[in-house]
């Protein structure tokens, strides 16, 4: 297996060597550059020309893509134009923010789903089958903007038991104060961004318990008298989490990918809002190192779905 | 304008508090809103207090507190506190008496004295120094600075240009006469140096005993300026939360009156939330209200809006030419656009005012000149708007031999197909809406108006096409965010060279005019008023660019809020007199 894996890891190279081109050239496609619209009438164009050269804007895109790959190789992602500041520190502190809210959103929403799916199974058709199923297609369908402005007015300004915005408040003394707030900050979207993303996870483990239900090992050890319940947390729950297994990986490294929603909704400063933000104003050096992470992300997540698969089921075996 | 606001935009923002208006009584009038430049409260102040201040904005500021070296108005606007100005200005903006730091002006030896007062000190209480005022220039023109706003008139102060290039390590026109009297030596003078946003002279100082150490060029991400930067203002920055919030506390070296409040915290807000914050009043002040939710929040009683006009303008623009060598603009007499009964007519179909009465929330102005009326006297209220008539128009059109033909358009007057080709910007609904609106009333007087690409373009594609020199489109419909100098308004986009001159309108009598501006008779303000007013009255009656409509500049006080003002001309600044009351 471990020879599987080092092969996957080496295949990924050539995989990300052609992802960093496409990257490079779409974002370079994209019409305007950093400095459009900087010029203003107070602004002397050959000012914004004179940073355009220095910038390398009008290079060919070769050798914009050569400059650009040797500083990665020295782990120099380059500046952001709009930030200033260096694009690797930039997205590590965006980084950090998003994934303690991902995390949290991630152990909240398998916290309610697993459960919920299990239950739906188990009593199908049941009263409360019907309304597990009622509630996962309007979480399905609901637009999550709507959703989450609903939920701010609510628990935020109506009830006020949650801040409305940030990531950690400003006054905030002290280590552990510091951590409280940020927690206390993370609650109410990650809640609902949880709330909301459990569709998928409830429905597959439904229909997978139903189907477990009338498997001829449920059968057996049902003949064999051991009780309802052990059968359902004991067996048919470890076989029933095989679809859900298969894209735990890519939850794990989508903790990376950040809400545009959510964190414009909070203010909350984290990976999707940059990836945005940096779209709009032709930030290259962010737009390039971000879709690059995610589309590295996106490998090792295949790659630990195959692995997470293979320790839950011992019949599948990476090839 | 632009996507982002620049530094000459913010402290454009910056000086819109100080509210030069057309109109000389201290309120705005717009439709049926009144918005007042100062709130009166009459109740007793309480001593110290927080008070929280609301910016609402979708994206998180940057953080870069010199703003020479900013990229956004967020950072610029919020810094307010403690960096607004050294100078003091009049309501027309040029320069008075009586600021941290006055500036005077010797024509005949071509020199800005710039003396600086004795209790004007940092937050660390170091004492501000002509090296401070220097380094800003040092700043901005340094071979290794990342900052945007080296320009042709900072070039006329001597030997800018030789340390830009990096062929001198001092720039020689500085000189440092003491710790608190700096000269500036320019090549030549000119009438626009006087006032606030001219580019010749910056209101500003940067600390240099502070960042002297610090590399030019990873001066903008240095924690000196990030985190713990220094203000001569009268708060300074306690502790900064990237991106979202900044706690300020009295600066205790400020040389102005003592500050009234214990704290001040700054939070941006999510422009989705901001109309359920003030209906909670979770903010006292909030800063920057856009007239989007200015109808929901000037219903919430908590809260007084108080406006101001802003400098530049909405408006539509005729291409008429092209650039040409050195990038000097050149009428091509063979467009159709260089028409003027075309351009007339379709000004005169245009229904602007009823417009701006129903998207404007009554916060716009109907434009009747080039010049803003926060311009004060240099704007010209005598100009008369073009009032839709349809039958003018078409009368236009028919003298100047544009024949209609059985499908209702016109055609040239040499025969040709008359179709125009419109650029627009994607920027919501309502523009959708106006668009439609605009086009279908030159169908009516046969002008067959389609939009580029058939669609409005996204920001980038837009300023790309605008600045080029493409012949993809006739007309344009666009903005200026303009700074407070008065001249600007004239010269920065309709001169021969300007690179905004994006219609490529070149005229003698034009260029005599904008000449005149800036000419030695203008260091007359009344003869510089006079040229000012001849210009719009030619602007009107060549109809080159048709004003549309003119904005206005919110910020909205809490009524538990006293001595809070968007007019900085009658103080130092906008927060010298901010408490709070019962």
């Amino acid at each position: 297996m471990w020879k599987i894996i080092l092969r996957r890891v080496l295949l990924m190279i050539p995989e990300l060597v052609l992802l960093s081109i496409v990257i490079f050239l779409i974002a370079k496609l994209m019409p305007g550059d950093p400095f459009t619209g900087m010029i203003t009438p107070q602004t002397s164009p050959a000012q914004i020309e004179a940073l355009r050269v220095k910038a390398g804007v009008y290079d060919p895109w070769y050798l914009q893509y050569w400059h650009w790959i040797v500083r990665m190789v020295h782990g120099d992602l380059g500046m952001s134009y709009q930030f200033k500041t260096p694009v690797g520190s930039l997205i590590l502190s965006r980084m950090g923010n998003t994934i303690w809210l991902h995390l949290l959103t991630l152990i909240l929403s398998y916290s309610l789903a697993i459960p919920l799916g299990l239950i739906a199974g188990r009593y199908e058709n049941s009263r409360l089958d019907k309304g597990i199923m009622i509630y996962t297609f309007v979480a399905y369908a609901i637009p999550s903007f709507v959703f989450y402005l609903l939920g701010v007015w609510l628990f935020g300004y109506k009830l006020r038991w949650f801040p409305t915005s940030g990531s950690v408040s400003v006054d905030v003394t002290g280590t552990l104060g510091y951590i409280l707030s940020r927690l206390d900050h993370m609650i109410l979207p990650a809640c609902l961004m949880a709330v909301l993303s459990v569709t998928a996870v409830v429905q597959y483990l439904r229909s997978e318990v139903i189907d477990n239900k009338n498997q001829d090992y449920v059968k057996t050890a049902r003949a064999k008298g051991v009780p309802e319940k052990t059968i359902f947390t004991h067996h048919i729950f470890r076989n029933s989490l095989l679809p859900i297994a298969a894209f735990l990986g890519y939850s794990i490294t989508g903790l990376l990918g950040g809400s545009i929603f959510i964190e414009q909704i909070f203010n909350y400063p984290g990976m999707g809002l940059l990836f945005m933000n940096s779209i709009l104003n032709r930030d290259y050096s962010v737009i390039t190192a971000l879709v690059l992470l995610y589309g590295t992300m996106t490998l090792i997540g295949s790659l630990l779905s195959d692995i997470i698969l293979s320790l839950v089921d011992p019949r599948v075996r990476i090839e | 304008m632009g996507r982002r606001h620049l530094f000459t935009q913010t402290v454009a923002l910056l000086t819109v508090l100080a509210g030069t208006l057309a109109v000389p009584t201290s309120t705005v009038l717009a439709k049926d809103v009144t918005l007042k430049q100062t709130h009166v409260n009459h109740k007793k102040e309480l001593k110290g207090g927080t008070l929280k201040v609301g910016y609402p904005s979708n994206t998180n500021f940057k953080g870069i507190f010199i703003q020479e070296l900013g990229t956004d108005s967020e950072t610029n606007r919020l810094a307010e506190l403690g960096q607004s100005g050294l100078f003091r200005k009049d309501k027309n903006g040029k320069y008075v008496k009586g600021g941290l730091a006055d500036v005077s002006f010797d024509r005949g030896s071509k020199i800005a004295l710039i003396t600086i007062g004795p209790k004007t000190r940092w937050s660390d209480g170091k004492p501000v120094t002509a090296r401070d005022m220097a380094f800003v220039y040092e700043i901005i023109a340094n071979k290794d600075s990342t900052s945007e706003y080296y320009s042709d008139a900072l070039e006329t102060i001597m030997g800018m240009k030789e340390y830009h290039e990096g062929k001198a390590d001092k720039i020689s026109g500085l000189q440092i006469k003491d710790s608190k009297h700096l000269l500036i030596h320019y090549k030549k003078m000119t009438p626009a140096m006087e006032y606030v946003d001219s580019g010749y002279l910056y209101n500003d100082a940067q600390p240099y005993h502070y960042l002297k150490d610090v590399p030019m060029s990873k001066m903008a991400q240095s924690d000196k300026v990030r985190k713990h930067p220094l203000f001569f203002g009268p708060y300074t920055i306690k502790k900064v939360v990237q991106g979202e919030a900044i706690e300020w506390v009295p600066n205790k070296y400020y040389g102005g009156k003592k500050p009234k409040l214990d704290k001040v915290v700054e939070e941006v807000v999510p422009v989705a939330q901001i109309a359920e914050a003030m209906r909670s009043h979770k903010y006292d002040v909030i800063l920057h209200e856009s007239r989007a939710t200015y109808a929901k929040t000037s219903k919430v009683d908590q809260y007084v809006t108080l406006g101001t006009m802003a400098y530049g303008l909405q408006y539509m623009g005729f291409r008429v030419g092209d650039k040409g060598a050195n990038g000097t603009s050149v009428l091509d007499k063979k467009l159709v656009t260089n028409n003027r009964s075309l351009r007339l007519a379709l000004a005169y179909a245009m229904n602007t005012q009823q417009i701006v009465k129903e998207y404007g929330a009554g916060l716009q102005k109907w434009a009747n000149s080039m010049v803003s009326p926060a311009y004060g006297a240099y704007h010209d209220n005598k100009i008369k708007p073009y009032y839709q008539n349809l039958k003018k128009a078409d009368q236009l059109l028919d003298r100047a031999g544009f024949k209609r033909g059985k499908d209702g358009y016109r055609t040239q007057p040499n025969g040709k197909e008359l179709t125009l080709h419109l650029l627009d910007q994607a920027s919501g609904r309502g523009n959708d809406e106006i668009r439609a609106n605009y086009m279908q009333l030159w169908k009516k007087i046969g002008v067959r108006v389609e939009l580029v690409n058939d669609r409005p373009l996204e920001f980038n594609t837009y300023e790309d096409l605008l600045h080029s020199n493409s012949h993809k489109f006739d007309i344009w419909f666009g903005n200026w965010s303009l700074g407070q100098e008065p001249s600007t308004a004239a010269t920065a986009a309709y001169s021969p060279k300007s690179s905004f001159n994006h219609g490529h309108f070149v005229t003698k009598e034009n260029t005599k005019l904008l000449k005149s501006l800036n000419s030695e008779k203008a260091f007359n303000p009344k003869y510089r008023i006079e040229q000012m007013h001849k210009w719009q009255e030619y602007m009107r009656k060549e109809a080159y660019v048709v004003p549309l409509s003119y904005s206005y500049d919110l910020t909205a006080v809490g009524k538990n809020v006293k001595g809070m003002t968007v007019d900085d001309s009658t103080q130092l600044t906008v927060w010298d007199n901010v408490c709070l009351t019962k």
